[in-house]
């Protein structure tokens, strides 16, 4: 029975929390949204695509970001890039970081911030995010990467604005667990008060997509529909066979182009698979053991990937050696940004959020440091729309547990992130030429006692402490009922949502 | 359905051609005495904004012979005195389920897993009449002349009904049905003439979700262009190719691509609305939207050459008293803890302007110089004329809210030159009504389908029926028997399922279902208006507290912590 079912499951929901996931693979080249993928169908004289416009318009067709300005005078501020600067000004033109440094004077018309005594850092990178989206999980095959967050995006949830309220100008909105290849995750700033899904996307930032090991897809698959996977080897074997076919469709079109043969019946999941196999989507992987990441780098191997973040990694600190190693043998590629590493293998992970159920039983707070100083490059993510309002604090538990320095704490939620959703050129530090993406704190940051004050977005302030009104919502449903207040405990975690829960609650019962 | 001379006869026409030959052969249907009528001396709206008083529209052989304030009327005209009558062009549906039965439990609405219990099926290969990819059925041959539907779209004035059937995210093609005869050939005007296609995600297959709806369309999509193109390919030079096979899928797809065949899609929010377009865009459809009842915040969208066109739902949300007198504040702060109730007054306050903005809706978008026609997807046919007084209540001139109705409907439909005006030549759809119709009590007295007319008698409350004995309406108001359609909020979810209650007030049993399960009902009692039960679930029970009123009931589901708000209504008997 479906509705009594997902009663019991969402008291449950304690249990379920958690298997949410996702993973960042920094994509070769800057792989643009706007540009038409090369695909490898057309065919011969036959040109499937003559009939049909490019699968993505280009960026000129979307109702263009707006940008502002604004002079931030006398802040302390912490670039992460290049260390804190005392008593400094930070001039925006334009949604740009325009000037950094000592008496500037604002140009005309731009609105002046004195931030004398307060401390002025990147806006916040949301590594793992399931706000702003209408669903989360296609939970009808192990396979579904052929659909994308990217359709789904809600500039009306209310999350967006919380986030800002906790300095995170972008968050990184990804398909759920519920599947070992799920689907493909969008990157978006928090645009608050556009009412265009269109106007939040990041144009510009590379395709990601969501994998996902362990217990998730071998409930829901395995032991919810009585196919594979059921165990970790059939996780294994799933991903296999998907590069396999994407593989098959590849050499068919391949073939096509040059004459012999026709293209393969079009198939937007393998075509998908097909871009991820040609380094175009990064893969970002929910997993929690030791050995289930070092079985994903090996197939990764196999098949000439070079290139992944695991998302919560829990037991990342077992393998972050393996991790700073993969991808260092892999051929040189272009155009990386950094040019450091050929390819890489990075962890995104909670601060100290673990035993929320079996496979995660085992964890550390140490997990972030011990990944850091191993030279994994690693952030720290949210997966909620309430842990969200406060990674300044999930940040600074690395200083407690590991002793990083402030510049690495903040790493964790700015540069790093930003590393691993492969914008670091864009955002993540305050440099010139960057966005500009602020967030302004009354006491620092990395301290119990920060308060956000201000959150710029391309130089417009969308966050406002003094003009924070108690309803924040930007519409309303013409029959929502105000009800008195509840407090649903984890219901914010979303990376199970669209799965029918019934099962779960099923067999939570029958283990007792 | 009641028409012709028995009718004729109810209003005291006087001009009653005797009809001895139908009157020995009771069982044949009843020859009409002319096809010819004259509706004389009313108040005609040839078109919005266009008024002839005491005017005489002469309908001969389905279509308008004449229009005016001098026309003679032919001999054989059947006479209706329209002294006091106003007539309007018969109304268009751009985009209605009319003329075939609703599926009891609709395909899809359910999200991600959730087949049927026992039921094991490939993922990937599951049967398209559960996935909802049907886009080669047709309205055309699925409408049944005897449809319930029809006869209740014809009394609220609606002689045009561009109809699609009921089913998954791409259920078939609309024909534009004239909803009048016994056969099928009548009935529709032109087959096929879209392809619809909203967002209904299937149940335990995909798509399960709008992302996975949107993926479908692209996949199909593009796999009809390519075996287009090969196809083409092959009967040019077939050396070295494989002949495409015929798949009534694709097939039926390939015409939207190009744009040929409009691509109607019911939206029920702006965010489905973005979602059409972006199919628009990538797929080069030719988008029709319809519904969209949010959409103020739409129309910078909507405007300009290559604007999608819109049929607004004729759907409101429901009418609610409100006596407060708040009105929202948008930058309310809670002073400490001290005013909670100035909160919740105020957060009350915005559901009541968000009501009145959907209200308004219409407005906004004439003033934004945006032309739209109607649908009736998302509203309920009792409520559009109130609706629609509603809609000029709210700013909406009464002109506009007609050319919506008709004009511009016709106009979205593509049959400006047959429908949508009062004027000679076009076919003879008319809405008779006893006042202006956007006027309090307005009814509607005859509706003329391609000449063939269609009698309403006015309603009138039986005296001393409401009210007269209070005490015991309201006890026999409160009936638990019966079959109930309940609806239940989980995590933001709606699900849905049905009730069944059984016995008498005082001893009542039932059962609780949804999907293939059934569940017994425990400690069923009715105290009052409020009956409770509970129900096993799987080590935990389940409290159901319903407040019942007439056909309806809300309440609550309670177990454990949770405590989910449920409603439902009483299926007709």
């Amino acid at each position: 029975m479906r509705l009594p079912a997902l009663m019991i499951a969402s008291a449950r929901f304690l249990l379920l929390a958690g298997l949410s996931s996702a993973a960042l693979v920094p994509v070769a080249e800057a792989q643009r949204r706007g540009a038409t993928p090369a695909r490898p169908a057309s065919a011969r004289p036959v040109s499937v695509q003559a009939s049909l416009p490019p699968e993505r318009a280009s960026d000129d067709a979307l109702p263009r970001a707006r940008t502002g300005s604004v002079l931030v005078q006398g802040a302390t501020v912490l670039t992460v890039s290049h260390g804190t600067l005392a008593n400094t000004d930070v001039l925006v033109q334009d949604g740009r970081i325009a000037r950094i440094g000592t008496g500037l004077s604002a140009p005309a018309g731009v609105p002046v911030v004195n931030a004398s005594g307060l401390y002025l850092m990147p806006g916040i990178i949301d590594a793992h995010s399931h706000i702003a989206t209408s669903s989360v999980n296609e939970a009808t095959s192990p396979v579904t990467a052929e659909v994308t967050q990217e359709d789904v995006i809600d500039p009306f949830d209310v999350s967006i604005y919380r986030a800002l309220a906790g300095g995170v100008t972008v968050s990184h909105v990804m398909h759920g667990s519920a599947n070992v290849i799920g689907g493909q995750n969008e990157t978006i700033k928090h645009r608050w008060g556009e009412r265009d899904p269109e106007a939040l996307k990041m144009a510009g930032a590379p395709r990601t997509i969501k994998f996902a090991l362990g217990e998730n897809p071998t409930r829901v698959h395995g032991r919810g529909n009585g196919i594979v996977p059921a165990t970790r080897m059939g996780v294994e074997q799933v991903i296999r066979n998907a590069f396999e076919q994407a593989l098959r469709y590849k050499a068919q079109n391949a073939a096509a182009a040059r004459g012999a043969g026709d293209p393969a019946p079009y198939n937007l999941r393998l075509q998908t698979l097909a871009d991820i196999l040609d380094g175009k989507v990064l893969i970002h992987c929910h997993s929690y053991r030791a050995d289930e990441i070092y079985m994903l780098t090996r197939v990764l191997r196999d098949y000439g990937v070079h290139r992944i973040v695991f998302q919560h990694v829990n037991e990342g600190f077992k393998v972050a050696p393996e991790l700073a190693a993969f991808g260092n043998d892999a051929p040189t590629v272009a155009g990386t940004g950094d040019g450091v590493t050929n390819g890489f293998a990075m962890a995104s992970v909670f601060a100290d959020w673990w035993a929320y159920k079996m496979e995660v039983y085992y964890s550390t707070a140490y997990n972030a440091a011990v990944l850091t100083r191993n030279g994994v490059v690693t952030s720290i993510n949210s997966d909620s729309n309430e842990l969200n309002r406060h990674l300044y604090h999930e940040a600074a538990k690395t200083q407690r547990y590991g002793g990083l320095t402030d510049d690495e704490a903040l790493a964790l939620i700015t540069l790093n992130p930003a590393r691993q959703l492969g914008i670091d050129g864009r955002v993540g530090s305050i440099d010139v030429g960057k966005d500009g993406d602020l967030a302004l704190f009354r006491g620092h940051p990395l301290s119990v006692y920060a308060v956000p004050l201000g959150t710029w977005v391309d130089g417009i302030r969308r966050f406002d402490a003094d003009r924070d009104g108690d309803d924040a919502r930007l519409s309303v449903r013409p029959d929502e009922r105000v009800d008195t207040a509840t407090l649903h405990v984890h219901d914010d975690h979303r990376c199970m949502e669209g799965v029918d829960l019934a099962e779960l609650a099923a067999e939570a019962t029958e283990g007792r | 359905m009641a028409r012709s001379f028995r009718l004729l006869a109810a209003v005291g026409a006087s001009l009653l051609v005797p009809l001895t030959a139908a009157a020995q052969r009771p069982d044949a249907e009843i020859p009409t005495p002319s096809r010819t009528w004259a509706i004389e001396r009313a108040r005609v709206t040839v078109a919005p904004g266009q008024v002839l008083e005491r005017a005489t529209v002469i309908v001969r052989d389905g279509l308008i012979l004449d229009v005016g304030t001098n026309v003679r009327v032919p001999f054989d005209a059947q006479r209706i005195a329209g002294d006091s009558l106003h007539v309007y062009a018969g109304f268009l549906d751009g985009l209605g389920n009319v003329g075939m039965p609703k599926p009891d439990a609709p395909q899809g609405g359910g999200r991600g897993q959730g087949a049927p219990q026992g039921e094991r099926i490939n993922p990937d290969d599951a049967p398209r009449e559960r996935t909802g990819l049907q886009p080669e059925r047709q309205m055309a041959d699925l409408v049944k002349p005897d449809d319930a539907s029809i006869e209740a779209h014809r009394k609220a004035g609606f002689g045009v009904v561009h109809s699609v059937p009921y089913g998954g995210f791409l259920p078939g093609q609309g024909a534009l049905l004239l909803l009048h005869g016994d056969r099928v050939p009548d009935l529709v005007f032109r087959p096929s003439v879209s392809l619809f296609s909203q967002f209904q995600t299937a149940r335990g297959v995909a798509p399960g979700t709008p992302m996975g709806i949107m993926a479908a369309w692209r996949n199909v999509g593009r796999e009809a262009a390519r075996r287009a193109d090969l196809r083409s390919a092959y009967e040019t030079s077939p050396e070295g190719r494989s002949r495409v096979t015929s798949d009534p899928v694709y097939e039926a797809v390939r015409p939207a691509l190009g744009g040929s065949l409009p691509v109607y899609f019911y939206t029920k929010d702006v965010l489905e609305a973005h979602r059409a377009l972006m199919l628009r865009r990538d797929l080069g459809l030719n988008v029709v939207l319809a519904g969209l009842p949010d959409a103020t915040d739409f129309t910078n969208r909507l405007s300009g050459t290559d604007a999608p066109r819109l049929l607004l739902t004729l759907g409101l949300p429901d009418e609610k008293k409100d006596s407060s007198g708040v009105a929202y504040v948008p930058g309310f702060r809670l002073d400490r803890d001290a005013n909670v109730a100035g909160e919740r007054a105020n957060l009350e306050a915005r559901v009541r302007a968000t009501r009145q903005s959907y209200e308004g809706t219409a407005a906004a978008l004439h003033r934004a110089g945006i032309r739209f026609g109607v649908t009736t997807m998302g509203a309920k046919l009792a409520d559009v004329q109130k609706n629609l007084r509603r809609m000029v209540q709210a700013g909406l001139p009464e002109d506009a809210a007609l050319a919506a109705l008709t004009t511009h409907t016709a106009e979205i439909l593509g049959v400006s030159r047959q429908f949508g005006t009062v004027e000679r030549g076009k076919i003879a759809n008319l809405v008779v009504t006893t006042k202006p119709f956007f006027a309090e009590n307005s009814a509607v007295r005859y509706v003329f389908v391609e000449g063939e007319q269609y009698s309403y008698e006015p309603t009138t409350r039986p005296a001393g029926g409401r009210g007269s004995s209070r005490a015991g309406a309201a006890a026999s108001a409160v009936q638990a028997v019966g079959t109930w359609d309940y609806d239940v909020t989980v995590q933001g979810t709606a699900q849905s399922g049905t009730m069944v209650f059984s016995g008498t007030n005082e001893s009542l049993s039932g059962t609780i279902s949804s999907d293939a399960d059934t569940t017994p009902l425990q400690d069923v009692a009715l105290d009052g208006a409020t009956l409770t039960a509970t129900f096993p679930f799987q080590g935990q029970s389940v409290r159901l507290t319903l407040t019942l009123t007439g056909d309806t009931f809300a309440g609550t589901a309670d177990v454990g912590p949770l405590s989910l708000p449920i409603s439902g209504t009483r299926r007709p008997n």
